[in-house]
């Protein structure tokens, strides 16, 4: 009590309010200071920034100038380019997230099941999510799917057919890149071996005793109580593909084609700064994206109530 | 061993202290002797010339340069990005198509200040210093000089009979030849990459008839029916098998190494007369070089132009320094022979002079080839717009989507020329 007293006798001797709690908690903003200076100058200042020149016509060598929202007009009513990006995101999307998850989480299950050399074989299966978003991979994949690549010739091999050049091909170029993204299955592969971790064992013994088969199993024990785990996979997912990149632009060399079908969101609005050097318009784009994250995630969120049981759920 | 007094130990410390005083006070003393950046754009044979020169010049003046290159794409950006950023390299690898848009922003030295000492050109043609001349004032010296120039692989040709190419062959000679070509190993191996996508293909075709690509205002100079034009030309010869699919040409993404004849899929691949170095470099055939195929009762369309130019920034804090390593690389007999013909044939005659008794077979080539070429050159067309970066993408697109036949010519040619017309009422 005695301690109380004379803290409150500080502070009103200190004068009250903020310059008093600065004054109380400088150690802990000194600690907190490398960080924080950290992210005004290199994070919250730059995007400010960035809000403030997706109103201006901005091509480095001159300075800004204000045009309203002429920027996010233009790209509403009168850049097909801009709307090819958000189809050919939105289609990557729709494959590469669910497919990467009921990959990971295949490879999961199985590897839950196996105790002898799960962990090298962990690692191993990891490997490509290490290597996967790299250059050389990319430089790889190029060569894979090229119209004389390794794909093609090992399909002529075995099958007798003459494949196309898949990467330079409008119609399949994309799904190259799907199955690259595919094959990163690493990180959420180790979040749902987490997740199966956490199951209670006993569920499944009395399931067993009851008859329940493997697959009734997985579908009434595993997916219910994964959901979170799945959810937050999900997520991590759609953000990350949103900003997909440096696949698309090593193997289109920068252009997002052939015929901008691999013309990604990042890849256009790179080509619009870099390129073209329109960075007030790249800025616009930069935002558009941001809300249109947000909102695939608010989304998710909502939805997520209908499908997503927590253990400690009172419902 | 014996032990340590307190005297000897005091002494190593001392002297360990003293070896770091020592190293900083040298890296000091080098901090304030002059320290250059030099950036251009290159391949590896480029840039391995480039630096035995750069060195050669630190040697002999104490000057540290720091060299830096990049592919022709990543280099504007990167350039585009520290000049803005007030971090531009002390010299400039310049482009005809930029110096206009650099020098108007004033972000380049105008050399008549370190000229005619240390810069002294008084051995460059005067076609050779005038091009790198932005209203009235000069801003970049020529390192070489090219024309544009077909690359073909000898020996495919010997293969349909065509021992030495003449050089008035014809659009009609240039379908018949592709086209047996293709005939010898069908569907891997085609006459021709597919030229509809370059613009300076496009650009040359409109020279042959007496048109320009853009008006010296800046403005679209070429007419839709033009574009169709240009477009049936080239899907004609696709349809007929002499020119490799669009799949070939989807993945030409405008290295040296991406081109047709670099990997294998044609025997022919139009590009720059200086490129034929780089070309040959990784090529085991044997490569050479002719005009473009002529219109018949046109004119030879080819022009002589600055293949690359060195600029000083305007906010170099050693003009005269920098001036003297481009004296160095342009008259030097050492800069000289260490850069060769690899940027095109030099500007000067004194230098063009210096290496013809070294030259190797493909040097010759280049050299024979630009002077054939300037005895029928047309002028030096106005420098391009700003925007027309963005138009040789365009033409990439467009053409490509016609390739693909996902746009007939007709819709293909009406959406280049639009689009081309909207990119430059905003640029």
């Amino acid at each position: 009590m005695t301690t109380l007293a004379r803290e409150d006798r500080a502070t009103v001797a200190e004068g009250s309010g903020f310059s008093a709690k600065l004054r109380r908690n400088w150690a802990g903003y000194l600690f907190l200071a490398p960080w924080l200076i950290g992210f005004l100058c290199f994070t919250l200042g730059p995007v400010l920034v960035s809000l403030y020149l997706s109103f201006t016509k901005f091509d480095l060598l001159r300075p800004p100038q204000w045009i309203g929202t002429d920027n996010y007009v233009r790209m509403f009513t009168g850049d097909y380019r801009f709307f090819q990006a958000l189809r050919v995101t939105f289609t990557y999307l729709l494959f590469e997230v669910p497919l990467k998850l009921a990959f990971a989480l295949l490879i999961a299950v199985t590897l839950d099941k196996a105790v002898r050399g799960g962990g090298f074989y962990r690692a191993l299966l990891y490997l490509p999510s290490l290597l996967g978003g790299s250059v050389a991979i990319a430089v790889l994949w190029r060569q894979l799917f090229d119209g004389n690549g390794a794909v093609n010739r090992i399909a002529l091999e075995l099958f007798g057919i003459q494949g196309p050049s898949w990467i330079s091909n409008p119609d399949t170029a994309i799904y190259t890149l799907i199955i690259l993204a595919i094959w990163q299955f690493g990180s959420p592969m180790v979040i749902f071996l987490a997740g199966l971790r956490q199951i209670p064992q006993d569920l499944y013994e009395a399931a067993s005793i009851d008859g329940a088969s493997r697959l009734r199993q997985f579908r009434k024990i595993t997916l219910p109580l994964l959901a979170p785990v799945i959810f937050f996979n999900m997520v991590l997912q759609v953000i990350e593909g949103f900003k997909a990149f440096t696949p698309a632009f090593i193997i289109s060399g920068g252009t997002g084609g052939p015929v901008d079908s691999t013309l990604f969101y990042t890849l256009y609005l790179y080509q619009e700064a870099f390129a073209y050097f329109r960075m007030g318009y790249a800025s616009a784009l930069a935002w558009v994206l941001l809300i249109v994250i947000a909102a695939f995630t608010a989304v998710s969120f909502v939805t997520s109530k209908y499908w997503v049981y927590y253990e400690d759920d009172q419902r | 061993m014996s032990s340590l007094t307190r005297r000897q130990f005091a002494g190593g410390c001392a002297a360990l202290l003293a070896a770091p005083a020592s190293l900083v006070t040298s890296r000091a003393a080098l901090a304030q002797a002059t320290r250059l950046r030099c950036f251009w754009w290159g391949n590896p044979e480029r840039d391995k010339r480039t630096k035995t020169a750069l060195d050669a010049y630190s040697q002999k003046a104490g000057t540290q340069i720091a060299a830096e290159s990049l592919g022709w794409g990543d280099y504007w950006t990167k350039l585009g990005t520290q000049t803005a950023g007030g971090n531009a390299p002390d010299l400039i690898q310049m482009d005809y198509r930029y110096i206009f848009e650099y020098a108007r922003r004033d972000t380049l030295l105008a050399l008549e200040k370190v000229m005619p000492s240390p810069l002294n050109l008084k051995d460059f043609s005067e076609g050779a210093r005038e091009c790198g001349k932005v209203d009235g004032k000069l801003y970049g010296v020529t390192l070489g000089t090219n024309s544009k120039a077909m690359v073909y692989d000898t020996a495919m040709f010997e293969k349909v009979g065509v021992k030495a190419l003449d050089p008035k062959w014809t659009w009609d000679d240039m379908a018949r030849i592709a086209g047996e070509i293709s005939k010898i190993n069908p569907g891997k191996y085609w006459g021709s990459g597919d030229n509809s996508r370059w613009e300076q293909g496009f650009e040359h075709w409109l020279n042959q008839r007496g048109k320009l690509l853009y008006t010296p205002e800046g403005k679209a100079a070429f007419t839709r029916d033009d574009v169709t034009e240009w477009f049936s030309l080239w899907d004609k010869l696709r349809k007929s098998g002499a020119v490799a699919p669009a799949e070939v040409a989807a993945t030409n993404t405008g290295g040296i190494d991406q081109y047709e004849i670099s990997r294998g899929t044609a025997a022919m691949s139009f590009a720059n007369s200086n490129q034929v170095v780089a070309f040959q470099n990784i090529n085991k055939s044997k490569l050479a070089i002719s005009v473009f195929p002529n219109e018949p009762g046109g004119s030879s369309g080819h022009y002589i132009k600055p293949a690359m130019m060195m600029s000083v920034s305007s906010r170099t804090k050693a003009p005269e320094e920098a001036a003297k390593v481009i004296e160095f690389l342009v008259n030097d007999p050492e800069g000289v022979k260490a850069l060769g013909i690899e940027r095109g044939v030099p500007g000067s005659s004194a230098a063009q002079a210096l290496l013809a008794p070294d030259l190797d077979d493909l040097g010759k080539m280049q050299v024979e080839y630009v002077s054939a070429v300037s005895k029928v050159a047309i002028k030096l067309p106005p420098p391009p717009p700003k925007g027309a970066g963005e138009i040789e993408k365009l033409l990439l697109r467009v053409a490509d989507t016609v390739a693909f036949g996902r746009a007939s010519v007709k819709d293909g040619a009406q959406q280049f020329h639009s689009e081309a017309e909207s990119i430059l009422a905003r640029a």
